[in-house]
């Protein structure tokens, strides 16, 4: 099968966005005002043609590939060179039911992202940015070699950093270096973990190892030998080894998730980070976390995960509950958003701690309808900034009355987080529940589970609706407008905004009403992999 | 191996081999005599017969120019650097220099090979960088007595810088501990010469100064322990040395001896407690000649550390267990540790490049901790030498690619040192705007000397990284494919240096990524918002180090086969 | 291709296969108002001959009509018993339970019986006519401009919702649809969002009906877990309730349980009741749809929809204990709300109270038909076969009754609110109509909905008064009028139960009670706004009102008079399930016949009495209570149609001859807490901003002071070790050697040691 992935969709939008940034930044100011129309356009015709290659792949129009049926680590598109042989590192990339959905959604948010924010300042430099971001982006998902998961990994913090840096708030300084220290902190650990990992591996066996190590950095080789290990008398590494390894993997991903208590760089990065960065920061950076926890923690060291499902289960947990709480306590709307992603965040780990092929389906799903709706969040908490100069709730009233398509697509966007049924969230808000009661009457878990996801479905609903009912509602009248504006008129969002919104919004309804369009696959990796792994391995092989 | 071939001094063979060496020689005798050719008349006594001797006199118009020793260093240093790269063409065999007696003096193979590289390296485009830094000004036209003086100097800076190449390659030939301290002294003098020479702030004298007097404190420990040595051995050759080792190890004038070595090698990399000269040192001096510093100096100190440890105490020869393993281990954490906290908080941007000068060389000494730490218990019983090569590997490689990151961090200061300073964090204001190519760089820099994938830097760190982890685990991986259930307590302590490492290096991001703040988002200091001075030399020069630094990250694997072998060929006993 | 091979369709023949068009129809429509509103907002066209979206819904809610009227036609044609027409697999997952993994499905489809039935011709019908209210109502009135758009589509939306709730053949989509239609209610409440009233009121209405759905959601997720599907025919399936009850009885009824909360909160009973009145904040037609007639059924029909589990052998006596307390709610609310009622003075919220008192009827009787057929054996016995229908009948004809009266009333009054309203910007705005109404709304001291502004009106709008007089008839239960029968029903049910179990006791005396309590308020309504003296100027000028207004009006005035036939048709004994099929296969008039002597002569004495005993109090307590203390007759000269002349006539007399002074009641402590609403509001409020914002608050701060303290702390302390650290490098070469030496010295010992 030729290789529509490593050119097309990795190298394609990063080196051509290095190219427009290397050539942007040696012109002068008045030149560069110049560029901005002509980039601008560049960069959305180049995310939309990345947007067609996805969507072509997953018609099947690009190769015969069928995204249904996978087996369990068996990959589409899948290729591999030889990278740095010495070390048995190889650039291998790959895609299945798992990660093509988390590409085409990075893919469907660039232009999206490029058009809501269409008169970003500076956007000869912005917009190269974001097109960056989204090869990195693309890369974390598609590469199936350590070492290169690794190099993208780190590589998205990069224009990150400087979108953050440059086009932030206030306090942006602060932010930008605290987000980047601080996830860069959590992978260094994840790094070492995977290090360890590779040379714990048996020397010399593995297809691509290196020639001075005698180990291999691809993942399908380690999980294939990881898998028969499992599955045969003895554990893949040693339970021990499992349990540390696991942990120091975990790390890295719970940080970018982020889980309760390593939370806190998420809420400062977001409210001082631009609507564009925010939007991929939320729509696809967090999910890199959990996506990372689905390829390597839970495909390799099962009864690790076994071992640790009641902290998974109490992490995840505390985050959902914890997140909303502070929700309904805040008074920024963009930082009560962002608490919500936290939240939100909680739903994936419970899915994942059920160990029910349910609960992992709801937490991919809620991957992806996530991605697709906080992305609108984050859109209208700009353009609530951008129009009334403020993020304080309640700073505009009645915005019903000033700007009806903000107050809508605010409305709906609330709506769709809070998992207003036939809406995207929804569909893994159920099915994580379901999943969650399923493992308790099975398992025998206390009743005392369900008070979390109980509590947080009121919870939600009431932060969302008290937020609207001070922004949206009350008020409104020409003769009291908004203080933060002293008396300007209020305009109505742009109509590149509006087309942004909507196009979001057909998505989050298209996925809410028929969740099977991207269910069915990730349904199909969940039992793949628990016909191929979990069940042999059985409950933590006890 | 290759077999050992042996020529005697001057023999066949014997100009082929030391090559670049004798280039530096040669080029050493033309920065001397070149620019003193003038039509100097000798007047035969007792005759009135003058005979043009061409020295003295009125010099020539072209002998006369200051720009000339400049040109005649970077020739001679770019010519070695290149017969060095050109002798890996058809693999270096392993060439022995001996005396009369059939003992080794020097000895030439892939590992020094792989120094010289470095060493040249580094000199060249410092010495290129140093045609902007140290200014030749307004030639045939009036010039003050000041820009007179700097002319003059020219020969004097070019030549130390010459010298100093000598004696570092002769520290990486060595293989008689004496010789070896001799190319360390005439490196160190020239390097503490060269830091004084830098004489636009009286800093530059004092850090002189200092720099002498601590550096021959910690030399002259460091001679001493060599007499103890000579006390106990009765030579100083190193295999002779190593053989009386394996003998008699654990006793103590041997080891306190070896310590003190130790000391002084200690100094150069500057590792924690030695270091504290070295931020004087470097934010005195001129940036080209810190980058030196930080870079082919440091790399001469890991040369002796490794003859001392790897070759004299040898782990394998110790019976009970490599002795110096523990103390090494505390001094790499303590080095790295201190290295990074001291550069957190530093405002200087040469200092703060010095204390993570402080933290890389607590990487190396962490990396050499490693391969003392096989054999010594026995769940490590693989073949050792697999490992360490890992290791030496690794350590050769991050020598390699630091000059291209850290000299290139340097060089961009230096031209800001030409601006007006660059002693200030603020001084570095809006340089993405001034020059955007400078910053471009500075940023490449900063991220891989913070080890962001997927830069050089990041290649350097992850290869050490991997070398403690492979001994640490060892062959645990063979033992659980047999089903024996390891935990951590099987792993080697030396896997929590690694650990120590990777935080170390996440707190390093810290202030790294302040020096791309201010580059990007901080206005220039008042007065310095203009263009940079112009000068190509520097500016090809950081080119190159930027080039450098971005390939070997991506494309490392060359680099990586020619330190394998480098490291095979560091230690015959081995594979 | 994923979503091809996950969802086939199977049709099934009959009417059933263009089901689906009965909730596509309105779902389409709305996003089509909605953005050719935004589009054509100012467009004369738009506003006059569309009505601003309004003849874009008619149409679309006449099909739904047609559509479900043949459908029924189709299913009480015995076609009966339709299930899963439509199937259309919509998530398709698995979950694991040690052995292999087992499959799970949730699909979509259509499932028609008598209960889909009764709801699916009470929701298309009111929809419909409510429709045709709207336009003369929310057009006409300029406050509405530029946004009866958004009226329509929230309006077509919920519609659609609601249908679709009633049509939906699994529990999960009836929930789907039930919180549709609680998005719908929200929007539609906070239509006028300026007003902060309206807002607070729309955010109470969301979060306590949520507050329900969160036990609902639970109820639903206990019940797949022990059926291992949401899908009725296979939850309904006696077999599979067998094995269930086999399993785990007990788990079942909490189950219910929990669903059952989900249902107090929709249809507003106690504790979870105090969003009704507030939902009044919407337009009329909002209130007379959505919070009386169509979605607070919504949770009486999940509780009939419970029958099946009450009715199986298999768990016969093992659900009494839910029973009863659904019983229990319903009587509690039935005279809470109705005291409630007593003391209101805004003509919507007497409506609205009344509405939660009638729905608790209901609940009554469902808990005590669920009762019957959970207790007795009625699948083999004929007699007790023909109790469980009854009482069930009983209370789903209430259902239908009150849904048709209440809705009536409700746009009565809002003709009559906007009269009123008319009326007083012609006093006071001199005809100039129309202009700034935002200060008009905002201005306290004049209340259109206050019935203290009103009195006398019979003559001023005769057909309203009319429609208001039929429809307070019904719900109060007069003989032979709409609600007689099934109220009657209701409450001979709960005796009978009562006799059985004697905690019934309760609800049964709470409906008796409430039967006199709602002939009080019904009738202090009614006297207070159309009999009497015009309380001011304002009541004395008001007008007729227009023909869309009067259309819906008339028409329920006919259905609820001629109730009569409905119960001779047979609604009396609305069968559970079509399982079970029509119990009279009497003709029409055999069965009025068989109705009244089984009503008025009963050969149950105990029965007989208890019917007049309701009768009188319910007729004749209530009604000459409330008019010896209001109304009396009309002003000199005004006369009112001939019908209603006896009332008046009457009121008046009893006015003259029994007015006492009831100052000292309205002073009591219970008129004030009656007046607070029992204080539950207040405390709800409390508790949300007390506790739940003060803690979240807290919570706040912890976050940001504590966790990311910790965070800066290393960062600071990080920093000030730093500091210590540079302060050994002194800058003198003293002190670098001394350094130096210490190290050298600590290296001497280490190995001098090692050695």
């Amino acid at each position: 099968m030729d290789d529509w992935i490593s050119i097309p969709l990795v190298a394609f939008p990063l080196i051509s966005s290095m190219i427009l940034l290397g050539f942007v930044s040696n012109t002068s100011e008045k030149v560069r005002k110049g560029l901005v129309k002509p980039i601008r356009m560049a960069c959305l015709v180049f995310s939309l043609l990345l947007l067609v290659l996805t969507t072509g792949m997953f018609f099947q129009y690009f190769g015969d590939v069928s995204w249904m049926d996978i087996q369990f680590n068996d990959y589409e598109f899948y290729a591999t060179y030889p990278w740095i042989e010495s070390l048995g590192i190889s650039w291998t990339v790959g895609l299945d039911a798992l990660s093509f959905p988390m590409v085409w959604l990075t893919t469907l948010l660039l232009p999206v992202t490029i058009i809501a924010t269409w008169n970003e300042k500076y956007g000869a430099t912005y917009f190269p940015l974001l097109l960056m971001m989204g090869g990195a982006l693309i890369g974390v998902f598609v590469s199936l070699d350590l070492f290169m998961f690794y190099v993208f990994w780190e590589l998205t913090l990069i224009p990150m950093f400087f979108l953050i840096l440059k086009w932030g708030g206030p306090e942006r300084k602060y932010a930008a270096q605290k987000f980047f220290i601080y996830t860069f902190t959590a992978s260094v650990i994840m790094l070492l973990g995977l290090i360890t990992l590779y040379f714990l591996q048996e020397p010399n066996t593995l297809a691509s190892a290196g020639t001075m190590t005698g180990r291999s950095f691809s993942i399908p080789e380690l999980i294939d030998s990881a898998r028969t290990a499992n599955i045969g008398d003895n554990w893949f590494l040693g339970k021990t080894m499992q349990n540390i390894l696991f942990v120091m993997l975990m790390i890295g991903f719970l940080v970018k998730l982020p889980a309760v208590p390593f939370h806190t760089w998420l809420p400062d990065a977001h409210v001082q980070a631009p609507t564009g960065g925010s939007m991929l920061l939320a729509g696809v950076m967090l999910k890199m976390g959990a996506y990372g926890m689905f390829r390597l923690p839970l495909s390799l060291f099962p009864h690790a995960v076994y071992h640790f499902q009641l902290a998974l289960m109490i992490i995840g947990m505390v985050s959902l509950v914890w997140g909303a709480i502070v929700c309904l306590g805040q008074t920024n709307l963009k930082k009560m958003v962002a608490y919500s992603s936290v939240s939100h965040m909680g739903v994936i780990l419970i899915g994942i701690a059920t160990m029910q092929p349910m609960g992992w389906a709801a937490a991919l799903f809620m991957m992806f309808a996530h991605g697709i709706i906080s992305p609108m969040l984050f859109a209208v908490c700009g353009a609530f900034k951008h129009h009334y100069h403020s993020m304080e709730i309640g700073a505009m009233r009645g915005m019903a009355k000033h700007s009806p398509w903000l107050a809508t697509s605010m409305m709906f966007a609330w709506m769709a987080s809070l998992g207003l049924p036939l809406l995207a969230g929804f569909v893994a808000e159920i099915m994580m529940i379901i999943a969650l009661w399923h493992m308790i009457s099975i398992d025998g878990w206390s009743i005392l589970w369900m008070v979390g996801p109980a509590l947080v479905l009121a919870l939600t609903a009431a932060y969302y609706l008290w937020s609207m009912q001070r922004t949206i509602f009350e008020g409104g009248d020409e003769t009291q407008p908004p203080v933060s504006l002293d008396g300007h008129p209020v305009p109505d969002i742009s109509d590149s905004e509006k087309f942004a919104m909507i196009i979001l919004a057909f998505f989050t309804i298209l996925f809410g009403v028929m969740p099977w369009i991207a269910l069915d696959m990730m349904d199909d990796w969940t039992q793949q992999i628990f016909n191929g792994l979990i069940l042999f391995v059985g409950k933590g092989g006890a | 191996m290759s077999t050992l071939n042996t020529i005697e001094p001057f023999g066949e063979g014997f100009i082929s081999a030391l090559c670049p060496e004798l280039i530096l020689f040669a080029g050493l005798i033309l920065l001397i005599i070149v620019p003193n050719l003038g039509n100097g008349k000798f007047r035969v006594p007792g005759t009135q017969t003058k005979l043009y001797w061409l020295f003295g006199g009125k010099r020539f118009k072209q002998t006369s120019d200051p720009r000339l020793p400049g040109w005649i260093a970077v020739l001679t240093l770019g010519a070695a650097f290149i017969q060095t790269i050109l002798s890996f063409q058809n693999g270096v065999e392993r060439t022995a220099i001996v005396s009369e007696g059939g003992t080794q003096i020097l000895m030439v193979n892939a590992f020094s090979r792989v120094f010289e590289l470095i060493f040249f390296g580094a000199l060249t485009l410092a010495a290129f960088a140093s045609m902007n830094r140290l200014d030749v000004k307004g030639i045939g036209s009036k010039i003050s007595s000041e820009e007179l003086y700097n002319n003059r100097r020219q020969g004097d800076f070019y030549i130390l810088m010459v010298t100093c190449a000598l004696g570092m390659s002769i520290v990486a030939l060595a293989q008689d501990l004496f010789v070896l301290f001799i190319g360390l002294e005439l490196a160190s003098f020239s390097t503490y010469v060269l830091v004084a020479f830098f004489k636009e702030t009286k800093s530059g004298t004092e850090a002189g100064m200092k720099y002498f007097i601590v550096g021959s404190v910690a030399s002259g420990v460091g001679l001493y322990g060599l007499s103890m040595l000579y006390l106990w051995a009765g030579s100083l050759q190193l295999d002779v040395l190593a053989s009386t080792f394996a003998q008699s190890g654990s006793e103590p004038l041997p080891l306190i001896a070896i310590g003190f070595v130790l000391v002084g090698f200690g100094f150069k990399v500057s590792a924690a407690p030695f270091h504290f000269a070295a931020p004087d040192a470097y934010s005195g001096s001129s940036s080209p000649v810190a980058g030196v510093l930080a870079t082919a100096s440091k790399a001469m100190g890991i040369v002796g550390i490794l003859r001392m440890l790897l070759i004299v105490a040898a782990p394998e020869s110790s019976t009970d267990g490599t002795v110096w393993l523990v103390c090494l281990g505390l001094l790499s954490v303590i080095t790295m540790t201190w290295g990074n906290l001291a550069a957190l908080g530093s405002t200087n941007p040469k200092r703060m490049l010095a204390y993570s000068s402080v933290a890389h060389a607590g990487y190396m000494l962490a990396a050499i901790t490693a391969i003392g730490a096989w054999n010594w218990d026995n769940s490590l019983a693989g073949n050792p030498s697999e490992a360490a090569i890992v290791v030496l590997t690794a350590l050769l490689f991050h020598l390699v690619v630091l000059v291209a990151f850290k000299l290139g961090a340097f060089l961009v200061l230096s031209v800001l040192e030409s601006d007006g300073g660059a002693s200030k964090l603020s001084s570095l204001g809006g340089l993405a705007k001034r020059e955007p190519f400078l910053g471009v760089a500075m940023f490449i820099f900063m991220i891989s000397l913070a080890g962001v994938p997927p830069l050089a830097g990041f290649m350097s760190k992850l290869l050490v990284i991997m070398g403690i982890v492979k001994v640490a685990v060892g062959d645990m991986g063979d033992a659980i494919s047999t089903g024996s259930e390891l935990g951590l307590s099987d792993v080697h302590w030396v896997w929590w240096l690694a650990l120590a490492m990777v935080i170390n290096s996440a707190i390093s991001v810290y202030y790294y990524l302040r020096v791309v703040v201010v580059m990007f988002f901080d206005e220039p200091e008042e007065g310095r918002s203009g263009p940079l001075p112009n000068g190509w030399q520097v500016r090809f020069a950081i080119l190159a180090c930027l080039i450098a630094t971005v390939f070997f990250g991506v494309a490392s694997d060359k680099l990586l086969e020619i330190c394998e072998i480098a490291a095979k060929s560091f230690n015959y006993n081995w594979v | 291709m994923a979503g091809s091979s996950s969802s086939e369709v199977i049709l099934d023949s009959g009417m059933v296969q263009y089901a689906p068009l009965i909730i596509l129809l309105p779902m389409l429509a709305f996003p089509v108002i909605l953005f050719l509103g935004k589009v054509f907002n100012q467009n004369p066209f738009w506003k006059n001959t569309l009505k601003e979206g309004g003849l874009i819904a008619l149409p679309v809610m006449a099909a739904s009509l047609i559509v479900s009227l043949l459908l029924i036609k189709d299913h009480i044609g015995g076609f009966s018993g339709i299930k899963d027409a439509v199937n259309l697999l919509w998530i398709n997952t698995s979950v694991w339970d040690g052995g292999v993994l087992k499959p799970v499905t949730f699909g979509f489809g259509i499932y028609v019986d008598h209960i889909t039935v009764m709801l699916l011709f009470v929701a298309s019908f009111l929809c419909l006519l409510i429709n045709i209210f709207s336009i003369g109502y929310m057009n006409t009135d300029p406050i509405n401009d530029n946004r009866n758009h958004r009226f329509y589509a929230e309006f077509v939306l919920f519609c659609s919702a609601m249908l679709g709730m009633v049509l939906a053949d699994s529990f999960l989509w009836l929930f789907i649809f039930w919180e549709i239609m609680g998005l719908c209610s929200y929007l539609l409440i906070g239509f006028y969002y300026e007003r902060p009233s309206a807002a607070y009121a729309a955010k109470k209405a969301f979060l306590t009906t949520r507050v329900g759905d969160v036990f609902l959601i639970i109820g639903l997720v206990m019940l797949w877990d022990l059926f291992g599907s949401l899908d009725y025919d296979v939850v309904f399936n006696s077999e599979n309730i067998a094995v269930v009850a086999a399993k785990s009885s007990g788990t079942l009824q909490w189950a219910l349980g929990m669903m059952f909360i989900g249902a107090v909160g929709k249809s507003a009973q106690f504790p979870l009741h105090v969003w009704l009145p507030d939902a009044m904040e919407g337009p009329t037609p909002v209130s007379a749809l959505i919070h009386a007639a169509t979605m607070v059924n919504a949770g009486l029909y999940l509780v009939a929809r419970m029958f099946p589990f009450f009715g199986a052998e298999s768990m016969n006596g093992e659900l009494v204990d839910l029973a009863f307390i659904i019983a229990l709610v319903g009587g509690i609310t039935a005279v809470m709300a109705a005291a409630i009622a007593f003391v209101q003075n805004d003509l919507k919220k007497v409506l609205a109270y009344s509405t939660m008192s009638q729905l608790a009827y209901i609940f009554t009787g469902l808990g005590c038909a669920l009762y019957l057929a959970n207790t007795l054996d009625w699948h083999n016995d004929s007699e007790a076969h023909y109790i469980v229908i009854v009482a069930f009948g009983a209370a789903l004809f209430h259902l239908f009754n009150h849904a048709m009266a209440k809705g009536m009333l409700f746009m009565a009054s809002g003709s009559v609110i906007h009269e009123v309203h008319h009326a007083h910007h012609h006093l006071h705005h001199h005809g100039e109509h129309g202009d700034d109404h935002h200060d008009d709304h905002d201005d306290e001291e004049f209340d259109a909905q206050s019935m203290e502004n009103m009195g006398g009106l019979a003559s001023k709008m005769p057909l309203t008064a009319t429609a208001m007089l039929v429809g307070s008839a019904s719900i109060m239960g007069l003989p032979l009028i709409g609600g007689f029968w099934s109220k009657e029903g209701i409450i001979a049910n709960a005796w009978r139960v009562a006799q059985d179990d004697p905690r019934f006791l309760i609800p049964a005396l709470c409906v008796l009670i409430g039967a006199g309590m709602t002939g009080f308020y019904m009738s202090r309504m009614w006297l207070k706004t159309f009999a009497g003296k015009p309380n001011n100027e304002v009541a004395a000028h008001v007008g007729p009102t227009n023909t869309w207004i009067k259309i819906p009006l008339f028409t329920l005035t006919f259905v609820t008079l001629s109730a009569v036939l409905f119960a001779g048709m047979g609604f009396t004994h609305w069968a559970p399930d079509s399982e079970y099929g029509f119990l009279s296969e009497k003709n029409l008039f055999e069965g009025i016949a068989y109705e009244m002597e089984h009503a008025f002569a009963n050969h149950d004495t105990f029965f007989l009495i208890l019917t007049y005993v309701a009768i009188a109090i319910g007729a004749v307590v209530g009604p000459g209570l409330a008019m010896s203390l209001y109304g009396g007759n009309l002003a000199e000269g005004e006369q009112t149609k001939p019908w209603m002349r006896p009332v008046i006539r009457l009121n008046s007399w009893v006015y003259g001859r029994f007015n006492f002074d009831n100052s000292s009641i309205a002073e009591s402590g219970l008129t004030r807490a009656l007046e607070q609403r029992l204080y539950f509001d207040h405390y709800y409020d409390m508790a949300m901003l007390k506790i739940v914002a003060a803690f979240s608050k807290k919570s706040a701060e912890v976050d940001s002071l504590v966790i990311d303290g910790a965070i800066k702390k290393i960062e600071t302390g990080s920093q000030s070790l730093s500091k210590l650290i540079r302060s050994f490098t002194t800058g003198s070469a003293r002190d670098y050697i001394l350094m130096i030496s210490v190290g050298t010295l600590a290296i001497f010992f280490f190995l001098w040691g090692m050695a």
